[in-house]
């Protein structure tokens, strides 16, 4: 699993077309796949993303591609009493992913630069040192 | 041209022969000492043959390998698109409900299916607000060559669009309170390009026609104060005959 950016690395509307076919969204689909199919929100109560989306597309991207991951069906399925929330800002600040577990825990990702694969290994390895019978997809 | 010189010893001389004329006439050295360590100046003919005869190293065609890594980068730029009349097709409907409609928001979505997207889809249509649901690539393509081209920057992720004739974004905040699922980024209110802040605040506007009543009002309101002001006198004088007259 990759740690840092440079391997995904994506060329967002600097040239419009290129980032729609870039050909290393093939790549990181298959590996987001393993990875949308195995997330859960047990430990957590509450999530809240907040974005500004004038700031930019390379910077909100990420976000707003975790928030569709983690408010998937299958997702919400798994504890229905986790709170999701997504508040538009209007102040070209970065991007903030705000987690709150059960314990009382808070993850917070400044997600301006990070990519959404990224954010949920960080999030669901911790969510496995919390609950041990949660699995990581390989 | 050399010529023959007096031979004083034979001994000492030495016929060399001098390939520029023909072998006809023969150069003959006399000194002491033939000096053969200075360098002699090299003929034109000589000098020319050797620089066509000179060895030249062949080209290394191979590339470095940086020079590979940055063309990938470049490649990737030029990314070429690849016709696509349905694209196309989609694309210019969406051109033609952007210049046709008073309104277009663009609303961020996440896993909105089934029957909550129906309920949302028909609470909207009671206010005229159309729902449609284009691509990023398409609706980029859409607003390519427009003055509206800023919005390429929401068109990142799952986005719906929802327009309308004439602008109604109260009744579309109003709906958009009760699903949490879909969030307003921003969008394009009689021709100007809004964020949601803007668009709310927009909601709050009066109508039109109240407006034009209250900017009416406040233009009437001095030429009345003055005939007021000129007719005062003449109603007070009036009033006083009047008065007058009763006592009378």
């Amino acid at each position: 699993m990759a740690t840092s950016t440079e391997r995904f690395a994506r060329i967002v509307y600097k040239n419009w077309p290129s980032n729609v076919f870039n050909p290393l969204t093939r790549v990181i689909n298959k590996r987001m796949w393993r990875w949308t199919s195995g997330v859960t929100l047990k430990p957590t109560a509450k999530i809240l993303v907040e974005f500004d989306p004038w700031l930019g597309p390379e910077k909100t991207i990420s976000c707003r591609n975790t928030v569709r991951m983690f408010a998937n069906q299958k997702a919400r399925k798994t504890n229905p009493k986790c709170e999701i929330t997504t508040k538009i800002k209007n102040d070209r600040s970065e991007p903030i992913i705000n987690i709150e577990y059960t314990d009382g825990e808070r993850l917070i990702f400044k997600s301006a630069h990070l990519h959404e694969l990224e954010i949920m290994e960080r999030y669901m390895k911790k969510c496995a040192e919390k609950d041990p019978e949660i699995k990581l997809p390989l | 041209m050399a010529t023959l010189t007096r031979i004083s010893s034979a001994a000492t001389a030495v016929r060399v022969v001098c390939p520029t004329l023909d072998h006809m006439v023969t150069q003959v050295r006399y000194r002491k000492t033939i000096n053969t360590r200075s360098k002699k100046h090299i003929s034109v003919i000589k000098a020319k043959l050797l620089a066509v005869t000179k060895w030249k190293a062949p080209q290394d065609t191979r590339m470095t390998m940086a020079e590979r890594c940055g063309l990938r980068e470049e490649r990737m730029q030029e990314t070429v698109v690849q016709e696509n009349p349905l694209r196309d097709l989609m694309a210019k409907e969406a051109r033609h409900v952007l210049e046709t409609s008073g309104m277009v928001a663009v609303l961020h979505i996440s896993d909105f299916s089934g029957p909550d997207r129906r309920v949302f889809c028909a609470k909207l249509k009671e206010s005229d607000i159309t729902v449609r649901f284009w691509s990023n690539s398409v609706a980029g393509l859409a607003v390519q060559d427009t003055p509206y081209s800023t919005l390429t920057t929401l068109m990142v992720g799952m986005n719906m669009y929802a327009h309308s004739l004439n602008p109604q974004v109260a009744p579309l905040l109003k709906v958009l309170k009760v699903t949490p699922q879909v969030s307003l980024l921003g969008g394009l209110v009689d021709g100007l390009l809004m964020s949601k802040a803007d668009m709310e605040h927009y909601a709050q506007l009066p109508s039109m026609e109240q407006c034009h009543g209250e900017v009416v009002s406040v233009l009437s309101a001095g030429v009345s104060q003055t005939s007021q002001l000129l007719q005062n006198p003449l109603q007070q004088l009036s009033r006083n005959l009047q008065q007058i007259s009763s006592s009378a």
